[in-house]
């Protein structure tokens, strides 16, 4: 499914990232936050153990891990939307320098959709189905600005028609059942672009579209965040995708970041050995047999006490069972692994 | 059964009160058809003073209805609601037209149909056709008001419920506790709570809509929570929170909407239960009091009847309680299928 973009044509589509002095404060800055199912007395499981992460202002970040690595649940940690009989146990979440651990309910509606936003995976069930797609827009930007209901209806048509929906003033009274897949995700994008936010959160935005849509709404997602001078946290399981969108990449695994940097020297020259496999699974043309990971992702009932890839790493050492590792910046970019 | 227009209103349409005058421009016939209604309403209403009540509440279900007769999309349930306004316009003003229900004639008692007295007379020599037509009024009114009623408190409450537990801490404990409440009331026997209540405060209309209404609260409240339940952490919830959207209004504009048509549909089908209860209740005698007509009481007057070959006393009341139902039900099972 996913397409192999090689590192040099991606980076001529997109500039190489700006300078680390560009961005004082972080628009996103997540510390060593740790997130539990459960009450303090019986805890279940703990999806996240110490995430750090950091998306500066303007740029496109990618969030690359398996299936219940525990990326989904970052974003939903970011967005103050826990699951229920999730808690976080420890950690900060700062958006511009904010915090919103701990923010009153009040506070956090008014940055969702207004500094924050979302697109999900399934653009046909974002959408509310009885509702006209540009009048749940024009709700959004009515909820968090002052705009009457004319105006803030000819602000979503507007909004619908820069995302490319032909003939967008007839389409805005359409319902989602009428919008075919790609104008759907569309659709979300503008609802989620609708107040201007600093930063969205893209949660695996094609995976529900065809290869040739995938790239054409990647493309436009990356346009409309850069017109914006927004910040995008791009959360996907396909590292071809990051590779050909994102300056920067963060791989996670089992609730913990393995590696983050640059996309091209993550990519090109992995330091965690984790990340060296994950690439290895994506695998290339000339590959001659799929490559898997050997075992299975450790269920994480209790605080991990060792690497959480030792049991599957073909470098492990007694070294890595002493401890988890911290992340620590290496060159140009952050690992944890005690042998980067 | 109702029309709900797209909320959001056209760059180019006019909003509010200006998009119903140019959709009046649009259909003059219907405008007309829709004025005379209403002045046939409002004779009704005003014309004879008992149960005006009742007769409000058929007034605004009939000018709820009416709507969807004209709605193009909903083609298939147009002869159901044509023939429940027909009935709800009976109902109205039928009794305008008719002898008085209650006037006794000793001599003309038991009286076969034929003549004037299309259904024949009863052993106190009361019109049966005056009767019906009487009773269609506080039947169709009792039925409406009660199932009314139970929309009105257990659809908002059985949504809340399940919506809480998802989405508002310490909302868990409310579900539990609205469900508990609800199967308590479930597990109790309909006529044994009526006979309780009637025995209690006495019989009379409010009452008897109350615990009609008070039997089927439950049946919303577990009806809507099931509805609501499945989409209650669909994506389109979840995007309008991460919108920023405060609860209730989620759970008002986002949820609600989605769930209309379930309970519409049972809305119908209980209209016609709770009619077949108030004609159970009256059969056992803990309805209305005697001598207002109503169905259920005058099948019970006629039975005895039956053996004696005297069909007519009860057959017609039956047959009234039975056209309510079948169209009551026809309506419902259109309604769902149109979805």
């Amino acid at each position: 499914m996913s397409i192999s973009a090689g590192p040099e044509a991606a980076a001529s589509i997109h500039p190489a990232p700006p300078a680390p002095d560009r961005g004082d404060v972080p628009v996103l800055d997540v510390a060593d936050l740790t997130v539990g199912f459960g009450s303090a007395a019986k805890r279940r499981s703990i999806p996240l153990q110490g995430i750090h992460l950091q998306v500066a202002a303007s740029e496109r970040m990618a969030l690359v891990g398996e299936s219940g690595s525990g990326k989904s649940l970052t974003a939903a940690a970011v967005l103050g939307l826990l699951p229920e009989g999730a808690e976080v146990i420890r950690g900060s979440i700062r958006l511009d320098g904010e915090e919103l651990i701990g923010a009153p309910e009040r506070r956090l509606r008014d940055l969702r959709g207004g500094r924050m936003a979302i697109m999900f995976q399934n653009p046909r069930a974002s959408l509310n189905p009885v509702l006209t797609v540009g009048g749940q827009i024009a709700e959004v930007i009515r909820v968090h600005g002052d705009a009457g209901r004319k105006e803030s209806w000819t602000q979503a048509v507007d909004l619908l028609a820069e995302m490319g929906i032909p003939d967008a003033g007839r389409r805005a009274k359409d319902y989602v059942h009428q919008y075919s897949g790609g104008m759907a995700q569309r659709a979300a994008l503008a609802m989620a672009l609708s107040c201007r936010p600093d930063l969205l959160i893209a949660d695996e935005p094609t995976t529900g579209l065809d290869a040739t849509l995938q790239q054409q709404v990647l493309e436009l997602v990356v346009e409309q965040v850069a017109s914006r001078d927004a910040s995008l946290l791009l959360i996907t399981h396909d590292i071809a995708v990051a590779r050909s969108h994102c300056e920067r990449t963060t791989v996670m695994y089992a609730g913990r970041v393995m590696e983050s940097g640059p996309t091209s020297s993550v990519t090109e020259s992995p330091k965690n050995p984790y990340t060296a496999a994950l690439l290895k699974a994506f695998g290339t043309v000339d590959q001659r047999r799929m490559y898997a990971i050997g075992g299975v992702v450790p269920t994480l009932v209790g605080e991990l006490s060792e690497c959480a890839f030792a049991d599957r790493c073909p470098m492990v050492g007694p070294e890595c069972r002493d401890g988890v590792p911290a992340l620590r910046s290496v060159d140009d970019r952050q690992v944890a692994c005690v042998k980067a | 059964m109702s029309v709900v227009s797209p909320r959001a209103s056209g760059s180019t349409a006019p909003d509010g009160i200006g998009r119903v005058i140019s959709a009046a421009r649009a259909r003059p016939v219907r405008v007309l058809v829709a004025v005379a209604m209403m002045v046939v309403l409002l004779a009704a209403l005003v014309w004879d003073p008992e149960w005006r009540a009742l007769r409000v509440v058929l007034t605004v279900l009939a000018i709820l209805v009416a709507p969807a007769i004209w709605d193009s999309q909903r083609r298939a349930i147009r002869p159901a609601v044509g023939v429940m306004l027909a009935l709800i316009l009976l109902a109205l003003v039928g009794p305008l037209f008719t002898r008085d229900p209650l006037m006794l004639n000793v001599g003309e008692s038991l009286a076969a149909p034929g003549g004037d007295l299309w259904f024949g007379t009863d052993q106190h020599g009361r019109d049966i056709f005056a009767r019906v037509i009487h009773g269609a009024q506080l039947d169709l009114g009792v039925g409406f008001s009660a199932a009314a009623l139970a929309v009105v408190v257990g659809m908002p409450l059985g949504a809340l419920s399940v919506f809480a537990a998802a989405h508002i801490r310490g909302g868990g404990l409310f579900d539990s506790v609205m469900l508990r409440i609800s199967e308590s009331f479930q597990a109790f026997p309909t006529l044994l709570l009526a006979l309780g209540i009637v025995a209690a405060v006495g019989p009379s209309i409010p009452i008897l809509i109350f615990i009609i209404s008070i039997v089927n609260v439950p049946v919303y409240l577990r009806l809507t929570r099931s509805a609501v339940a499945p989409i209650v952490n669909a994506d389109f919830v979840l995007a309008a929170r991460c919108a920023g959207q405060p609860v209730l209004r989620i759970l008002l504009r986002h949820i609600l909407p989605n769930v209309k048509q379930v309970v519409l549909a049972q809305f119908s089908v209980n209209v016609a239960w709770a009619i077949q209860i108030l004609a159970a209740l009256s059969f056992v005698g803990l309805g209305v009091p005697v001598p207002t007509p109503e169905w259920g009481a005058m099948v019970r007057d006629g039975y005895e009847q039956l053996v004696y070959g005297r069909w007519w006393v009860a057959l017609f009341p039956g047959l009234a309680i039975l056209f309510a139902v079948l169209t009551l039900n026809q309506l419902s099972d259109r309604v769902r299928h149109t979805t």
